[in-house]
């Protein structure tokens, strides 16, 4: 395929899209490609010859859909909200405000090759350890515009306040993974290989909140005379108690990744799998909160009692909508499960001997999350990278990628290896960076590998 | 975990509150919501809620007028009395459900009032009879010289007209020797409280009006805030009682000076229909303005007494009664169509 026809096709597919969720780390590097095997089991092995340790590995993201990288950095840094970060919210176009953040810590991470000729490539096993704390929250725009507003002007219609989305999840993963090399003919010079791969992790859940269900709608009569409220809701929570067993959680379930690379050659790479299917249940510091209820404001209530004009708040409706029913029934939460697919093309080998290394690599993924939590948008992100290998000892990464953000993500990394230490760095979205406009989301990325 | 612990150490290098606020932008938001409401009925707007009735009874109206007698004989008269109790003239009837009673009757006489003599409360002036009875208590046991009776109960079922009629009937004593009668009375003090009222018949032309007071205590560093909000407060009276109501209110401050009044005219409620059962068959709304201005403001935020002036009449009502039973009320409601202008950096 003439290569600048590649090239436009993967950027303009990087460009094109909709949706949005936090990918494969140190995606189109190299020498970390088995930083990935912990989503993807079948890119165990990648990257190293027999043996690999990452000790850490660290991940964090978070973005939310109107505020800028300007705007929050004036609020959190300069002590300083103006009109028009709200103004921001309250005119989106967006029919909700979300956002969320998440972090990923592999403090542990052993990848080993067994086997295969060229001493790897062929029986892949790992060990990993990870930590993830993910939350998100989804708010109809017009709440904000609400209390930012008024009501007067939704006087006369009904106002559906939906959504009103919170989740989080922190929860520990403890396993192994492996994968192996299934050889399918080809020609002599592109050798086709299949790669199943699965990973299997004990799942330890650390604390989680999520809100089932969320209904909320306000009708102003037009003269003002009335308000009504209706509310259905349904949460549910669990929460360490304090002096809890922080190591074994309080609650569990098991993890199961799955994944299929194909090979044709050494400089063209295929892989879809799924990552964390499964849920955890939770057995300890449960709370679920549900009430269902309407409620007609007319406002505060006067009464006359013994001759004297005595004022009395009757809310009890209210206080009911707010009273939530509350049972510590053990519940279940969807670990979140995600597709992530791709694939890469090397061109330009070089004579390293490790593995096939190559100048040139371009690669193209998605992801796709089923279950939204530490996302803040729609749960799909296609990305493109680029990645350049130099003297065999660093290369440097840049990556385009689009999630329904009004700008797309603009990422780098730069990784450099002596003898067998490599380090990453890097980051899938500066783009809040380099453009101030409407929408901010970052990811930074980190990596230190030891590799044999 | 480390994830749980990091947004935690984040958490911790918040601001405190009040810095908080103060960076917050001015607030301009315009709400329309109803403020306050409140519902009367014929009985709280006529003052009738509690109702306390009271007699005395002096010794000549059993015979035996101040003095010293040697020997008084035993004394046993079918009724003493009546002892007219006015309630209210414009009041033609109001039927009670139930209602608590409490009587007491104190003896000063140096004879005791016997057993089974009756405190008897009449709606006509005619003892005797069953039909016009409002209350009928038994004292028992006898009634000792310079000592009180006192019944605690209900009452079921009765009616209560404008004046009402007191009777002690079957009034015995067994007398005595060598006693002085004081010119003391005795008083008979009947409360009727948590009075439940069926239906309440008032006679047309008729008027009267209150006042109530509020004291305001309003922090001096409000006082200046007087382009705090801006817009109008309605009020809304939906009048299911068949008779006239008037409302103002006035601001004082500390010193007495008239600030401002409520509205600029008294607010005129028009009354509403009802049928000969006390049933509304017509609610008629009555709406008037007060707009929010810096001037209305700083009346009420300078004032420190606002007293409340209400009337109520059945002036232009047609027949000679009107009635209203215990569903029939006089609804007012306050809806504020305000826009807020809130700068929280001059309100630290």
């Amino acid at each position: 395929m003439n290569r600048a026809l590649t090239i436009t096709i993967v950027f303009l597919l990087g460009w094109v899209t909709t949706l949005a969720q936090d990918g494969i780390p140190h995606m189109g590097d190299p020498w970390l490609l088995s930083e990935g095997a912990m989503a993807v089991p079948s890119l165990q092995g990648r990257g190293f010859k027999r043996a690999s340790l990452t000790i850490p590995s660290l991940q964090a993201w978070g973005g939310n859909t109107v505020l800028s990288y300007k705007a929050l950095r004036d609020i959190a840094v300069r002590d300083l909200i103006q009109e028009e970060h709200i103004q921001d919210i309250s005119n989106s176009t967006d029919d909700q405000f979300s956002a969320g953040v998440g972090l990923q810590l592999q403090l542990l991470s052993l990848g080993l090759n067994l086997g295969g000729k060229d001493g790897g490539l062929g029986l892949s096993l790992g060990v990993e350890h990870r930590e993830r704390t993910l939350f998100n929250m989804d708010i109809d725009r017009e709440l904000v515009t609400l209390l930012y507003e008024g009501n007067k002007q939704y006087a006369g219609r009904e106002l559906l306040l939906d959504p009103l989305d919170i989740r989080s999840f922190s929860y520990r993963e403890l396993g192994v993974n492996g994968a192996v090399d299934i050889p399918l003919g080809g020609s002599e010079d592109r050798p086709m290989k299949l790669r199943p791969g699965i990973g299997i992790y004990k799942v330890f859940a650390l604390q989680g909140i999520n809100m089932e269900q969320a209904s909320i709608s306000m009708f102003t009569r037009a003269d003002g005379r009335a308000v009504d409220l209706r509310s259905n809701y349904e949460m549910n929570t669990a929460i360490p108690e304090s002096g809890g067993n922080l190591f074994n959680g309080i609650g569990g379930g098991v993890a199961i990744d799955a994944s299929l690379a194909l090979a044709l050659g050494d400089d063209m790479q295929f892989f879809a799998g799924v990552d964390d299917i499964g849920s955890v249940k939770f057995s300890e510091g449960v709370k679920n909160y549900s009430a269902t209820g309407a409620y007609t404001f007319r406002g505060v209530q006067f009464t006359f009692i013994d001759q004297e004009l005595e004022s009395t708040v009757t809310l009890d409706s209210l206080i009911e909508m707010g009273d939530p029913d509350i049972t510590e029934e053990a519940w279940s939460m969807q670990l979140p499960t995600r597709l992530l697919a791709g694939g890469t093309y090397g061109s330009h080998l070089t004579e390293y001997e490790a593995f096939p290394l190559f100048r040139h690599m371009w690669g193209l993924y998605i992801a796709h999350e089923f279950k939204s939590v530490g996302s803040y948008n729609a749960p799909t992100i296609i990305s493109a990278s680029y990645t350049y290998t130099a003297a065999e000892r660093a290369s440097f990464g840049v990556l385009l990628a689009s999630n329904g953000d009004r700008i797309p993500r603009l990422g780098l990394n730069l990784t450099v290896r002596a003898g067998p230490v490599r380090l990453g760095i890097g980051s899938t979205n500066l783009s809040p960076l380099l453009v101030t406009g409407s929408g901010a989301a970052a990811q930074g990325q980190f990596a230190l590998q030891f590799a044999w | 975990m480390l994830g749980s612990i990091l947004l935690l150490g984040s958490l911790s290098g918040c601001r405190r509150g009040d810095d908080l606020l103060a960076d917050l932008p001015p607030y301009h938001g315009e709400w329309l919501l109803p403020l306050v409401q409140g519902d009367a009925s014929l009985i709280q707007l006529s003052q009738l809620r509690s109702l306390p009735l009271s007699a005395t009874v002096n010794s000549a109206e059993f015979g035996l007028p101040s003095g010293t007698y040697p020997f008084v004989p035993p004394i046993d008269l079918p009724f003493v009395g009546p002892f007219p109790i006015a309630i209210a003239e414009y009041l033609v009837v109001m039927e009670v459900n139930t209602t608590d009673v409490t009587v007491r009757l104190n003896n000063p006489f140096p004879i005791p009032i016997g057993e089974g003599t009756r405190v008897v409360l009449r709606n006509t002036p005619v003892p005797g009879v069953p039909g016009n009875v409002v209350l009928d208590v038994p004292i028992a046991p006898q009634l000792e010289a310079n000592s009180t009776f006192e019944y605690v109960g209900a009452a079921t079922n009765i009616e209560i007209t404008d004046t009402l009629y007191l009777f002690l009937e079957q009034f015995n004593s067994p007398g005595g020797t060598n006693v002085t009668f004081e010119p003391t009375s005795s008083s008979i003090d009947i409360v009727l409280s948590r009075i439940e009222v069926a239906r309440m018949e008032i006679s047309t032309g008729r008027s009267f009006e209150r006042e109530d007071s509020l004291s305001l205590s309003i922090e001096q560093d409000l006082q200046d805030e007087t382009d705090i909000a801006s817009g109008s407060i309605v009020f809304y009276a939906d009048n299911g009682l068949p008779i006239e109501a008037i409302f103002q209110g006035y601001m004082y401050d500390a010193a007495g000076t008239l600030l401002d009044s409520l509205f600029d005219s008294p607010f005129v409620v028009q009354a509403g229909v009802t049928d000969p059962t006390g049933a509304t068959t017509q609610i008629t709304t009555s709406s008037d303005t007060i707009p929010i201005d810096p001037a209305t403001l700083d009346g009420f935020l300078r004032s420190s007494k606002v007293v409340l002036r209400y009337g109520v009449s059945t002036m232009d009502q047609p027949g000679t009664s009107v009635s209203a039973n215990s569903t029939a009320a006089l609804r007012l409601q306050l809806v504020g169509d305000i826009r807020l202008n809130v700068d929280y950096d001059d309100l630290r």
